[in-house]
């Protein structure tokens, strides 16, 4: 027995909208949300990316490692702490806004999240049980860079759990709970909507 | 005895030594210090004074007569101080004195003295399996400012909360590399950054900064 349940909601604070040959960078920042697995975080990354290619629009996404090599050379990730009140501290000085313009990187799109899950189990003469269950609650807020102020988020979250039980020498039937798979898909698209073509 | 049989048993030694040294040596820790956002510097130069006892701080976890745990917290913090004050300041000497020799108090505009005065860490226990697995460490150090004759001259607390989160399909809890070692480090550069940004403001340091002409 699998059961999810995802939802999705956006908020804009201020007006979207990228030109023409500018871009955005996409990032995972374990200071911005501590309590989210690294390997989570890349993945809502290419949720992102993801949902910019199966839209088809001409609009270059800078990732993980690439905002960090261009706008942080010679750093790395743990040297450098970008949280929604260090981002108009970091924008604020002279060669990294240089940076900024220079590769007209026009938003920062911050994503994080909590997740949480487990197992449990049991065994009784002839069968045995497990139940897992997984829930997500994920993220992304998109930064203006010329301030480094907020301009929108967007959020998506899902919760499954599975019940399996087993006899004794028979092969239990059933695959794992992907909530973040439910989560992750949509939030991208909310953001890639949230941005809006280039030149919309 | 065949060489792989050799082989294999020189192997089964070098893994069970191993695991004895996770088991009882102590964790040598490496916090890494934020350079981005990098504050104003300070333009006079500090001594910074660390007791012996700071140095060699060892943070242990017992039960009993055995160690769980051992992390060399103190030898640790003194290296992310020093990177810390000298990002910090135009420049930051160690001293061997909270009151540096007579010839040589010019040299500084004052001595901190960090001293650790909490850390703890804890992780998920019980009997479900949880994942991911969420370690969580913290530090708290007070330091002392000191006029370069020793007068006190301000004190305040430094505190960092650090988390690390793995996956929880074997994720090594205490030794070297491991969960609780991370968030450690988290928790010392967090206490770092917490330093550096808020130094000017802390009780008693901007009437110190006046004196030396810093605003």
């Amino acid at each position: 027995m699998v059961h999810t349940d995802a939802r999705t909601s956006r908020q804009a604070e201020s007006s979207i909208r990228v030109a023409e040959g500018e871009r955005v960078g996409v990032l995972f920042s374990s200071d911005a949300s501590p309590e989210m697995p690294a390997a989570l975080g890349r993945k809502m990354v290419e949720c992102v990316d993801d949902a910019v290619r199966r839209r088809g629009w001409p609009l270059e996404i800078l990732k993980q490692e690439e905002v960090y090599a261009a706008l942080f050379p010679g750093l790395t990730p743990k040297q450098v702490l970008i949280r929604p009140n260090t981002l108009p501290l970091l924008v604020a000085r002279a060669e990294i806004r240089e940076r900024i313009e220079r590769l007209h990187l026009r938003y920062l799109v911050l994503v994080g999240g909590y997740t949480d899950g487990g197992a449990d189990g049991g065994v009784v003469p002839f069968a045995g049980w497990v139940w897992s269950r997984q829930r997500v609650d994920l993220a992304a807020s998109v930064f203006e860079l010329g301030r480094g102020t907020r301009a929108g988020s967007v959020q998506s979250g899902a919760a499954g759990s599975q019940f399996v039980v087993a006899l004794m020498g028979v092969v239990p039937i059933g695959g794992g709970v992907d909530a973040t798979g439910s989560a992750c898909g949509p939030l991208g698209a909310e953001v890639v909507r949230m941005i809006g073509a280039p030149g919309d | 005895m065949t060489r792989s049989r050799r082989k294999l048993r020189r192997c089964l030694l070098a893994v069970g030594c191993l695991f004895l040294l996770g088991g009882c040596g102590t964790v040598s820790l490496e916090p890494v210090l934020v350079r981005e956002p990098r504050p104003e510097e300070i333009p006079v130069v500090i001594g910074v004074h660390y007791s012996t006892e700071f140095r060699t701080l060892v943070y242990r976890k017992t039960t009993g007569q055995r160690t769980l745990s051992a992390f060399a917290v103190g030898a640790a913090s003194v290296r992310v101080f020093d990177e810390a004050l000298s990002l910090l300041f135009k420049g930051a000497v160690q001293v061997p004195d909270r009151v540096p020799p007579a010839g040589r108090q010019s040299a500084v505009a004052g001595v901190i003295e960090p001293t650790i005065t909490a850390v703890s860490y804890w992780v998920p226990q019980g009997g479900v399996s949880v994942n991911p697995v969420r370690a969580r460490a913290e530090i708290t150090y007070t330091l002392t400012l000191y006029s370069p004759q020793g007068l006190r001259l301000a004190d305040w607390e430094v505190r960092g909360d650090g988390v690390d989160v793995a996956d929880g399909a074997g994720v090594e809890i205490s030794g070297a590399g491991s969960a609780v070692a991370r968030s450690l480090e988290m928790a010392m550069r967090e206490a770092a950054w917490n330093l550096v940004t808020h130094f000017r403001d802390a009780p008693g340091v901007p009437a110190w900064l006046a004196g030396q002409g810093v605003h």
